[in-house]
């Protein structure tokens, strides 16, 4: 497996894939191109809620899921209040949401844990801070916009509580500042001279 | 309406010519940033679902040969000139040697030795390279081993046992951790 579709694990050196039940944890070779590495393997258990049915629940103080009406509730939705059982009950970002309303706030990328594709300002600053400055001469265009993209990639760190990255960001803000101060002395070497053979004449 | 994420730090990269992959340390998962131009598409590999960390070291690959013949290259053609009794234009001949210094320690840095950490959980991966940091590649594979066995272990607790169904002769076994730091003296690597 080289790309495409994973397939679980697998040799770190050829990509063949390993049965975990012969893997021990150390040195461990691989069957496929007989190389060595060092590997710990991990049960990784799977827990499933337990789903309580309304029958099993007793009539006593058990409501039924707005979904399943067999299965008792375990909660209420934190956005619409449905009654949720322990199939329908999705946690996220501190919430308990039934699915309708976890489709409805993804869709909206209102659940920023559930976000999977995000715009990588950070690479578009640092960019544009290397090629506004090969492009100097359109410095007051590239230079704002390169000190925006900045802007924007600090407030994203923020957002996403990322540690690192800020010299990449302080680096871009310093070509985005060096690209308008060229910007400006191509304007200024352009007219001021014009200007002054203007008035001398 | 949501709530802040969890903090998260960088802990490394695996680029290669075809994808950029950082990936990021956060309490419950590693999140893996594959960037495609311009946009970053996420994954996380959620300790609790982690199968397997492995640790071994490459070296080479294709792109130190690559700039080897691009420096051997641009050595013929330097000392060209000289051979045949020619006379190159020394602003030519200085380009020319600045590209094979660069094309040398191209290769140099390709054929140094890279560490490599990967975590294969149920659904995805996280893959980090170390280059000419062992003692980094090292320690990180132990934390995530830690974590994993203490999130995993919590996880085995946190279930009852009429649900599980298992008896304790049955219960899953989690490898010892490898102990922070590792020695640096490794022969299998």
């Amino acid at each position: 497996m080289r790309r495409g579709q994973y397939q679980g694990p697998a040799c770190p050196r050829c990509g063949g894939v390993l049965d975990l039940g012969q893997l021990g944890s150390g040195e461990s070779r691989c069957p496929h191109c007989g190389l060595l590495f060092l590997a710990s393997a991990f049960p990784a258990p799977v827990v499933r809620d337990r789903v309580t049915s309304l029958a099993e629940a007793g009539p006593q103080g058990a409501a039924p899921c707005a979904r399943h009406p067999g299965n008792a509730a375990v909660g209420n939705c934190s956005r619409c209040g449905v009654f949720l059982c322990a199939l329908c009950r999705i946690a996220i970002d501190g919430q308990e949401l039934c699915p309708g309303c976890f489709d409805r706030l993804n869709a909206e990328e209102a659940l920023s844990t559930a976000r999977t594709r995000i715009r990588d300002f950070r690479g578009l600053a640092v960019s544009l801070g290397v090629f506004g400055l090969l492009v100097s001469c359109f410095g007051l265009i590239t230079g704002p916009l390169t000190l925006y993209l900045v802007r924007r990639a600090f407030q994203q760190r923020k957002h996403l509580q990322e540690q690192g990255g800020r010299t990449a960001l302080v680096l871009a803000a310093m070509l985005g500042v060096l690209q308008i101060l060229i910007g400006l002395f191509m304007i200024l070497a352009m007219f001021v001279p014009a200007a002054l053979q203007g008035t001398g004449s | 309406m949501s709530e802040p994420r969890e903090p998260r730090s960088y802990l490394g990269s695996a680029h290669s010519v075809t994808e950029r992959v950082r990936v990021y340390w956060t309490e419950t998962a590693l999140e893996v940033d594959h960037v495609e131009s311009y946009e970053i598409r996420r994954q996380r590999v959620l300790f609790d679902e982690i199968q397997l960390v492995t640790l071994h070291s490459k070296r080479g690959g294709t792109l130190p040969w690559a700039f080897l013949g691009l420096g051997a290259f641009t050595g013929l053609c330097s000392i060209g000139p000289l051979v045949t009794g020619g006379t190159g234009t020394s602003i030519g001949q200085g380009i020319l040697a600045v590209a094979l210094v660069i094309c040398t320690l191209g290769a140099l840095l390709y054929l140094t030795p890279i560490w490599v950490v990967t975590a294969f959980g149920r659904r995805t991966k996280a893959r980090m390279g170390f280059r000419l940091r062992e003692a980094k590649a090292r320690n990180l594979y132990a934390r995530i081993c830690q974590a994993t066995a203490a999130t995993q272990r919590a996880l085995q607790a946190s279930v009852p046992v009429e649900q599980s169904g298992k008896s304790e002769a049955e219960e899953p076994s989690f490898p010892a951790p490898p102990p922070l730091p590792l020695s640096d003296s490794d022969p299998l690597i």
